[in-house]
């Protein structure tokens, strides 16, 4: 018995991770929220739940995909960190633990171990500093949004101009 | 005197966060305590002075994997409270909207959360790197649930289109063909994967529960029946508070639920399955008997056998109520507030779930009282751990911490609606 078949897309895929009503967190939202009003042609954009499966679902027939979310504070609010989960795991960048459990370094390492790791993936992240409920996203990290989308925007440009590129 | 002390700071593989600490004294099990420390969420108080008909949306954002029971009950005890009744074919979308919700939560606990267990492996990441394809089909089988609610509810977690009188809109039978198709899929799968888990080792744990469930007329229960048990309760949910309590705890956020005439009980798969074997599809009962599952059984680790039953259940009648529809006339019954109370009682995932509303008579909702299948577990869930502790005291601490947080996975607790969940203190003196 085979499970439903699947057809590999080739146009890169960006994915926005957060919450919307949780200050810092809603950066991966606004992230994707400024790519789709640029509309291009050459990827998608679409926003996720924080969730394992839903990552792995929103991902699973793509060959590229690049993933922008907030990181808790460390010191340096707004900064952004470039990171290939293709190379290995992404030790002590990601907790795991939330209300419901399964989140994304969950959903990257289960797709690991099944062999259904985007063949090109990126991880953008942008330091928060302010997650409160009702808050929104604080100044050092709204500076922050247009040089991660600049960077999302050569990479991604750069997986279309060259879709062997790692 | 000897004081020994065993902890467990996070149960993993449950939803939600909570701990365990038991204390042992001169070789005897002094205190066993399950803490739920995720904090209150005031969803009672948030729903006073609040309109009728927001209860199904507000209720919904309780649980993001349950929240189509949360809806279930909150539309049915308005539509009771204000005197309506919504034709069969509403109650049989309903019926189809729990059935996605079923499969979606229970081949995510089956899968991703229990299986591991009983294989060796630490979680499902190192079970999906020696067999994938059991794990990809666990996936698929949660993803075909999550259609269900994406048609009907119009969107996978916290449904938008479930209303007190109905639904805003409903499918054309044209819109439903696609499902069934995948439906066939998964109850295929679904099958699969009884004779998947029936293979496993099981310990023997059984205790002498109670089981309440609700008992279906003519079918297995999902959003519908009286309230009954294995030593004789037979209730309407407008009784349920004069039977069963909650007390507060000092160490959980949780209230503990208990019949009043008795003790602890237990919700869920194993209590639905023992109250109604009878009522399941005729496919679901033929692989239950070959899996080697009596009518009857009493075995906790064995909730897995009955999870994946369920499951099957759910997509043959998900099929049942796709084949037999016609769209209604009208998406929902118009409902006027009237001053009065409302009490409903349907079967979420891990058990009954309780909703009781005070309104007026303009609809503004007065005193809201919700009780999750995990708050009505939690006594027994402590019973359970107390029982294997006794049995196994001899081990040492880390096989203990282990079997411990597997009793407690065995329950599948949403520790999230109950907050009202591991840590493992172990304290010896």
């Amino acid at each position: 018995m085979d499970a439903p078949k699947k057809v590999l897309n080739f146009r890169p895929l960006i994915i926005g991770i957060g919450n919307d009503m949780r200050g810092d967190d809603a950066v991966g939202c606004e992230v994707v929220r400024r790519f789709a009003n640029m509309a291009s042609p050459d990827w998608d954009v679409c926003q996720a739940e924080d969730d394992a499966l839903a990552l792995m679902d929103a991902w699973q027939e793509r060959k590229t995909v690049i993933i922008v979310d907030a990181t808790q504070p460390a010191g340096s609010p707004g900064k952004i960190q470039r990171l290939d989960p293709t190379i290995g795991p992404l030790n002590g960048i990601m907790n795991d633990v939330s209300s419901h459990g399964l989140g994304l370094g969950y959903s990257l390492e289960l797709a690991r171990s099944m062999g259904k790791m985007p063949t090109q993936c990126l991880l953008f992240v942008v330091e928060g500093v302010d997650f409160s409920a009702g808050a929104g996203i604080s100044p050092e990290v709204e500076r922050a949004i247009p040089e991660v989308i600049q960077q999302i925007e050569q990479e991604a440009e750069k997986f279309v101009s060259n879709p062997d590129a790692k | 005197m000897t004081r020994r002390e065993i902890s467990v700071d996070y149960i993993a593989r449950v939803e939600g966060e909570g701990a365990l600490k038991v204390v042992i004294s001169n070789g005897l099990v002094e205190n066993v305590e399950l803490k739920i420390f995720e904090p209150p969420r005031f969803f009672e108080a948030f729903l006073r002075g609040r309109d009728f008909r927001e209860a199904p949306d507000i209720t919904a954002r309780i649980c993001g994997i349950c929240p189509v029971a949360y809806q279930m009950s909150a539309v049915q005890a308005m539509e009771q409270a204000c005197g309506v009744d919504v034709p069969s074919q509403i109650q049989n979308l309903r019926r189809l909207l729990y059935c996605g919700e079923w499969i979606e939560s229970h081949a995510l606990h089956i899968y991703m959360l229990h299986a591991p267990d009983f294989l060796g492996f630490e979680g499902a990441i190192d079970m999906a790197r020696e067999m994938p394809g059991i794990v990809e089909r666990g996936l698929q089988l949660k993803k075909a649930g999550n259609q269900i609610m994406s048609l009907l509810g119009g969107r996978e977690i916290h449904p938008i289109n479930v209303k007190v009188g109905g639904f805003y809109k409903t499918p054309t039978r044209n819109e439903l063909q696609p499902l069934a198709e995948r439906m066939k899929w998964a109850r295929d799968a679904a099958v699969e994967t009884v004779k998947w888990v029936s293979q496993f080792d099981f310990p023997a744990q059984e205790r002498d529960y109670e089981f309440v469930a609700l008992r279906g007329e003519g079918a297995y229960p999902l959003g519908e029946g009286r309230i009954v048990s294995s030593r004789g309760l037979d209730i309407e949910a407008a009784e349920f508070e004069q039977h069963i309590s909650e007390d507060q705890v000092p160490y959980s956020n949780a209230l503990h639920a208990r019949i009043k005439a008795r003790d602890s009980y237990l919700v869920g798969p194993l209590a639905r399955y023992n109250l109604n074997a009878d009522q399941l599809s005729p496919l679901a009962r033929e692989v239950a008997k070959e899996a080697g599952l009596a009518d009857q059984c009493h075995n906790l680790a064995q909730s897995i056998i009955v999870r994946s039953i369920e499951v099957l259940y759910a997509c043959d009648e998900a099929l049942r109520i796709i084949d037999q529809y016609s769209q209604p006339g009208e998406p929902s019954v118009s409902v006027e507030p009237k001053a009065g109370i409302g009490y409903a009682c349907t079967e979420a995932p891990r058990g009954i779930l309780y909703h009781r509303y005070k309104i007026d008579d303009e609809g503004s909702i007065q005193d809201a009282v919700i009780i999750p299948p995990t708050s009505q577990n939690q006594l027994s869930i402590e019973q359970d751990l107390r029982a294997l502790i006794v049995k196994e005291i001899a081990l040492d601490d880390e096989v203990l911490r282990a079997l411990c947080e597997r009793t407690i996975r065995s329950y599948d607790p949403c520790i999230s609606c109950a907050t009202h969940f591991l840590k493992l203190d172990r304290v010896e003196r």
